[in-house]
């Protein structure tokens, strides 16, 4: 990834339930778990969308899970920067949360819904300052 | 919860503005075509109108459904402006019935209006991040939703191919259409694929439309000297947003909805000789079936590849050519599938008419998620 020369450029996540590791490398899913019904969710619901009780420990979730579903796109919408055609795929945390995002390293051929996955981070565009906005994808787990 | 009317309630009159391109129309004046031909239809005048609700999607200006009606005559009644995504206009004509079940009004007007800019709809507004995850794409929805059906229930992409191959050739009888010509298996599998299994062909079309429908208290039908045999009677209703279960099948909240429909009708699927589904994507035209209790959960794609939803069928589904073929301007939607029941329960549906038609169940989804199911009978 190429450098900026002044050394500003800095790593964000695309949404803030996305911490990153101090070098922006790596990242983890943070969510929430409702200690009234044990429904985790991803990000910070202030009402449970289960039971609708707002008492939440935060938990950091897998980062690994099973493709639920998937679709090719071959006419992304406005906005997308990535290759076309591309892989979306519906990936079920243990956890019980699904988080749609694109598949990466993968021919559209080998898919397979009930393959085991990881996130990734990757580089997904910048912000009006040139910070790198990094975005979760999934990849077939090793 | 099913609620029982105070007084039954019927549609008097219908009208459409045909679904297509009209570059050149405003949306006044599409409007105002299909409240005019509703109105004609039952043979009332818009004076005799006592409160309107209007469904729309996009934003045409502040309180639209004034801008519309003024055009008309301001005779002083409340506009109701609704919006509910794609089930705008039947959230809307719900809206109207209870208030004149309860006798809050004798005759309202429902109606929709839409024109659709071109190009994908977005569901999102903005600088969402789902712009740069990719997954801000409502065919996409979609496309998820049918592979994990293959997968689960072994239905073959010819299943879903075929709503939209049975709405065209419906199509080609209805003068409202956006398409009125024949689309072959072949043609919609080999035309452009948008988001797999979905081709540009199994993808409903954006359109400009109008739709409007004027129900009445039945009491009233001799004060305002209506054709009592034209009359199509409001048999029940239902309306639902998502719950947290309805995540794990997509049929969930369509069978929640029917449920409390055919509860309020008196009537099950077994009752229903005409449908109308909202196969916004053609896989969605199948699971609807589903919803709808017409087949069980994972044979949908059985009975409409065997026949089952063709005109002379067990249960003719989306007669008119439903969202694939009429066209889709959302707001206008709902209530273009009541003017098909209307149109099939009195008979008058000509080359498409469905035999002894006498009871028929529209569903309409919305994003968010929403649907609502109507029932209309004899």
């Amino acid at each position: 990834m190429a450098e900026s020369a002044e050394k500003t450029v800095k790593r964000i996540p695309v949404v803030r339930s996305l911490k990153l590791s101090p070098d922006g490398a790596t990242g983890v899913f943070l969510g929430r778990h409702c200690k009234n019904c044990g429904e985790y969710f991803m990000g910070a619901p202030i009402f449970c969308l289960k039971c609708s009780a707002s008492d939440f420990e935060p938990v950091e979730l897998s980062r690994q899970g099973v493709l639920r579903t998937y679709t090719v796109i071959y006419v992304p919408p406005p906005g997308w920067l990535g290759s076309v055609p591309y892989i979306l795929g519906s990936v079920e945390l243990p956890e019980g949360v699904d988080i749609l995002t694109e598949v990466i390293d993968l021919p559209k051929e080998k898919i397979k819904i009930g393959m085991k996955m990881e996130m990734v981070l990757r580089v997904g565009g910048k912000d009006a300052e040139g910070n790198e906005i990094m975005v979760y994808k999934w990849r077939p787990a090793p | 919860m099913t609620a029982k009317p105070m007084r039954e309630v019927v549609v008097a009159g219908v009208g459409l503005h045909p679904f297509g391109r009209f570059p050149d129309k405003s949306i006044e004046e599409m409007a105002a075509r299909a409240v005019l031909e509703a109105l004609k239809d039952a043979g009332l005048s818009y004076p005799q109108v006592q409160a309107a609700y209007f469904g729309h999607v996009y934003y045409h200006g502040m309180s639209m459904g004034e801008g519309i009606l003024r055009g008309l005559g301001l005779t002083g009644i409340p506009i109701f402006n609704v919006e509910n995504a794609c089930s705008s206009s039947s959230t809307a004509f719900e809206m109207a019935f209870w208030t004149v079940a309860s006798g809050v009004y004798d005759v309202a007007l429902t109606f929709g209006a839409e024109k659709v800019p071109r190009g994908p709809v977005s569901v999102t507004a903005g600088d969402s991040p789902a712009r740069l995850l990719g997954t801000d794409h409502m065919m996409a929805s979609y496309a998820l939703r049918a592979r994990r059906y293959m997968e689960e229930f072994g239905a073959p992409v010819e299943a879903f191919a075929h709503v939209a191959e049975k709405a065209h050739r419906n199509a080609t009888m209805n003068p409202y259409a956006q398409f009125q010509k024949v689309f072959t298996m072949k043609e919609i599998l080999e035309s452009r694929m948008i988001a797999d299994p979905l081709t540009l062909y199994q993808c409903c079309p954006t359109s400009d439309g109008a739709s409007a429908a004027v129900i009445c208290a039945r009491e009233v039908a001799d004060k305002y000297r209506l054709d009592k045999k034209r009359l199509v009677t409001i048999a029940g209703m239902g309306i639902k947003t998502n719950d947290f279960e309805d995540r794990k099948g997509e049929h969930l909240i369509a069978v929640r909805t029917a449920k409390e429909a055919y509860e309020m009708a008196g009537l099950g699927p077994r009752d229903v000789n005409v449908v109308q589904v909202h196969d916004a994507a053609t896989n969605a035209g199948i699971f609807q079936l589903e919803g709808l209790m017409l087949a069980e959960r994972g044979k949908g794609w059985v009975l409409e590849l065997e026949g089952g939803t063709e005109i002379n069928g067990k249960y003719p589904t989306n007669t008119d050519g439903g969202l694939q073929a009429m066209g889709h301007p959302l707001g206008a939607t709902g209530i273009r599938m009541l003017h098909e029941l209307v149109t099939q329960i009195r008979g008058e549906a000509g080359k498409r008419q469905v035999k002894d038609a006498r009871v028929g169940i529209a569903e309409n989804s919305g994003a968010g998620e929403v649907c609502t199911v109507i029932i209309l009978k004899k």
